[in-house]
């Protein structure tokens, strides 16, 4: 029987975040699970993909049917939790469909947020995980790294992962739109928030040269400069520092303007009209919205931090069907190559029993021709091998390259035709994929 | 020959203007590759009939202004090639293809007029064309990287996150790149200009000259002022990108008055 992929797991879209905390499995405790998985009937290898959105077991089968009601067994005993009930959050995809499931969780697709980037890392490093453990084979093998490259390949060829979905990722985005690069620029953050925090923290990490951090209590600006880096003013600093920062990003509690237009006016005048870039991320607002009128002044506040998140959340959906056109497309690939290796076993056995055939006759030649010279045996001897490769190519091609709708029953054909023995079969459960032919 | 060539050029501009621009409208993105390929094809293209043409009329090919036009639409080619080093401004062939297609146009309908008689100080006026010619290019881009400063300004201001403002430049890089373009277009220009007046006081002028000459020193007096505001004032924004837009349309009409003549004609 062929060897299939099986995936069976939940995750945030089939069931809620309490039925999947109870079935998450630690890292810790996923090589126990992997161990006990591959220990059961029916299940060969196995992987664990763990994480605060899924929870899913991919193994490989010789039998898809009976693994996927093991694993159901298996994930209701774990989780303590009745079949019947499990059922209904749970999914199970097998042979290409749960190929195609494992790229579209691998490319991204399948995620809270299209796109995030953390998702790769999970499943390589589940991957890692039960490669290190053993209990990896060469199906999973071949799946994890055709789905890994499958999903380098949607982000390079897809803008499914480009632009920010998040609030404080916009306005870094913002910022680049203005200056291009944002190493050397200097940074001003009004109020020690969380959400300039944050935004302080993504600014941080496209280099910009100067940080300064301004609040009404120096105690808290000098602790998140402490924290983050950077200088600490008092308030009454605000109007010097807009001379000579970049990006201004306020998140005060203030019930007025901390920012008015006259102080933006003034600092342009003595910054030689050097473009200023203005984050409003408080409400009520920290900065007089005339500031934006002003030339080279550009000034975005919440509302429109919002707006670039949905415009790249609709780009992301866009792309999303380029990338299921990619998916479709390797999935069918590495579905062509499971199938074709259905076939490697019945090859092995024909070559081996054609070879012993010829190794018989051969031997008998030399038996009852004892007085046979050694140029002759090896001319007998070439011509048994020339004989056998050539009666075996056009079956071998046959084999290989027959349509999935005919390839079992040729498969059949051949070893009723050859009398192929099943005890030859012996360890081929693991070498129908493990196995090359010569 | 050298027609059916440049015809072939203008096509291949045309096909890569509308794939440029169908990439800031947000298409595929195997369509910038296509235009980056169309652009590289229509570079090449032009500069066959540049050969095609210096091998038809020797130096004429380089003094008679109708062929100025040629020189110019291959000389916007190369300017995209030099500015497409920093990726982020590749979009700047969306305006270089339509103007190339057009000055080649131009070319093909005009075709050549009386050659210019050279004696021994030819060589003012065969530097005085070719400089003039690299400055108007330089200003030429220069105003493109100023209008895409101020669509992608127009963009954030309104707003406006879609697909043209994810491909457009930074507002920085168009304006530094549109700086550095005003300042080289301005020496080359300025040596031209002198060079100009040299050869016209040798030179018995025709109809447009008056015209011609008025416009060369407006022209450079727009992009005088527009460098000594930046590099003093450290003037720059909308404005800035504006009057640099202005100076290059003065610029070009610089060229079409030489054409006076000849519609007259």
């Amino acid at each position: 029987m062929n060897h299939r992929v099986v995936v069976l797991g939940m995750s945030h879209k089939s069931a809620p975040v309490e039925v999947r905390e109870k079935l998450a499995i630690s890292e810790e405790s996923a090589v126990e699970a992997m161990h006990e998985l591959t220990a059961l009937k029916d299940i060969d290898e196995a992987v664990v993909i763990s994480t605060c959105n899924r929870v899913e077991v991919v193994v490989g089968s010789s039998n898809a049917d009976s693994a996927a009601a093991t694993l159901r067994h298996y994930l209701s005993r774990r989780a303590d939790a009745d079949p019947a009930w499990l059922e209904r959050y749970v999914y199970c995809y097998e042979g290409d469909a749960g190929i195609q499931h494992l790229f579209r969780v691998a490319g991204s697709l399948d995620s809270l947020v299209v796109g995030e980037p953390q998702i790769l890392g999970q499943v390589k490093s589940a991957f890692r995980v039960g490669t290190e453990c053993g209990t990896v084979g060469k199906l999973l093998t071949r799946t994890f790294d055709h789905a890994l490259k499958t999903a380098k390949r949607v982000r390079t060829e897809t803008a499914i992962a480009e632009n920010a979905v998040s609030i404080s990722y916009a306005a870094v985005e913002l910022a680049k739109k203005v200056f291009g690069r944002l190493d050397g620029k200097g940074v001003t953050v009004v109020g020690a928030g969380k959400m300039g925090a944050l935004a302080l923290r993504h600014l941080r990490e496209t280099g910009v040269h100067r940080v300064d951090i301004v609040n009404r209590s120096l105690q808290r600006a000098e602790s998140l400069a402490a924290d983050i880096g950077g200088l600490a003013h008092p308030m009454t600093e605000l109007p010097a520092l807009l001379e000579s920062t970049d990006i201004v990003i306020t998140s005060t509690g203030s019930q007025h303007y901390v920012v008015t237009r006259d102080m933006v006016r003034d600092a342009m005048r003595r910054r030689r009209q050097r473009p200023l870039f203005l984050v409003d991320i408080a409400v009520p607002r920290d900065i007089d919205p005339r500031c934006d009128g002003l030339p080279n002044v550009y000034l975005f506040d919440v509302d429109d931090l919002g707006k670039v998140v949905e415009a790249n959340l609709r780009t992301r959906i866009a792309e999303a069907s380029k990338a299921e056109t990619i998916i479709r497309e390797e999935a069918a690939h590495l579905s062509r190559w499971i199938s074709s290796h259905e076939a490697v076993p019945t090859i092995v056995m024909l070559r081996r029993k054609l070879n012993q055939v010829k190794d018989a006759e051969v031997a008998r030649l030399v038996r009852n021709n004892p007085n046979l010279d050694p140029e002759a045996r090896e001319v007998a001897e070439r011509l048994a091998v020339s004989l056998v490769n050539k009666i075996l190519h056009d079956p071998t091609i046959s084999l290989r390259e027959a349509p999935d709708a005919t390839r079992s029953s040729l498969i059949r054909a051949a070893r009723s035709l050859f009398r192929l023995a099943e005890s030859e079969r012996s360890s081929d459960g693991n070498s129908e994929l493990t196995t090359e032919e010569n | 020959m050298l027609t059916s060539l440049a015809g072939i050029a203008i096509v291949t501009w045309v096909a890569t203007a509308a794939l440029f621009i169908a990439d800031l409208r947000g298409a595929a993105q195997s369509t910038a590759e296509l235009a980056r390929l169309g652009i590289r094809l229509a570079i090449a293209l032009t500069a066959c009939v540049a050969i095609t043409l210096v091998i038809d009329v020797g130096v004429d090919a380089f003094t008679q202004l109708e062929y100025a036009f040629m020189w110019l639409a291959l000389l916007l080619g190369f300017g995209f090639l030099a500015l497409r080093r920093e990726s982020a401004l590749r979009v700047v062939g969306a305006l270089v293809a339509p103007s190339a297609a057009i000055l080649l146009g131009i070319f093909v309908i005009v075709g050549s007029s009386e050659p210019a008689e050279l004696d021994e100080t030819g060589w003012i006026l065969l530097t005085h064309v070719g400089l003039a010619v690299i400055g108007v290019g330089a200003f030429a881009l220069a105003s493109f990287l100023a209008l895409l400063y101020i669509v992608q300004d127009s963009q954030l201001r309104a707003r406006s996150f879609g697909p043209l403002f994810q491909r457009l430049p930074s507002l920085e890089e168009l304006d530094a790149a549109s700086l550095r373009m005003i300042a080289m277009g301005f020496v080359v220009f300025t040596v031209a200009l002198v060079l100009g007046f040299v050869w016209s006081a040798r030179v018995e002028g025709d109809s447009g000259q008056s015209l011609r000459i008025i416009l060369s020193a407006i022209t450079w007096l727009i992009f005088g002022i527009v460098l000594q505001m930046r590099v003093s004032r450290g003037w720059r924004g909308r404005s800035a990108a504006w009057l640099t837009v202005v100076g290059a349309l003065s610029a070009v009409a610089v060229l079409g008055a030489y054409l006076i003549p000849r519609i007259g004609a």
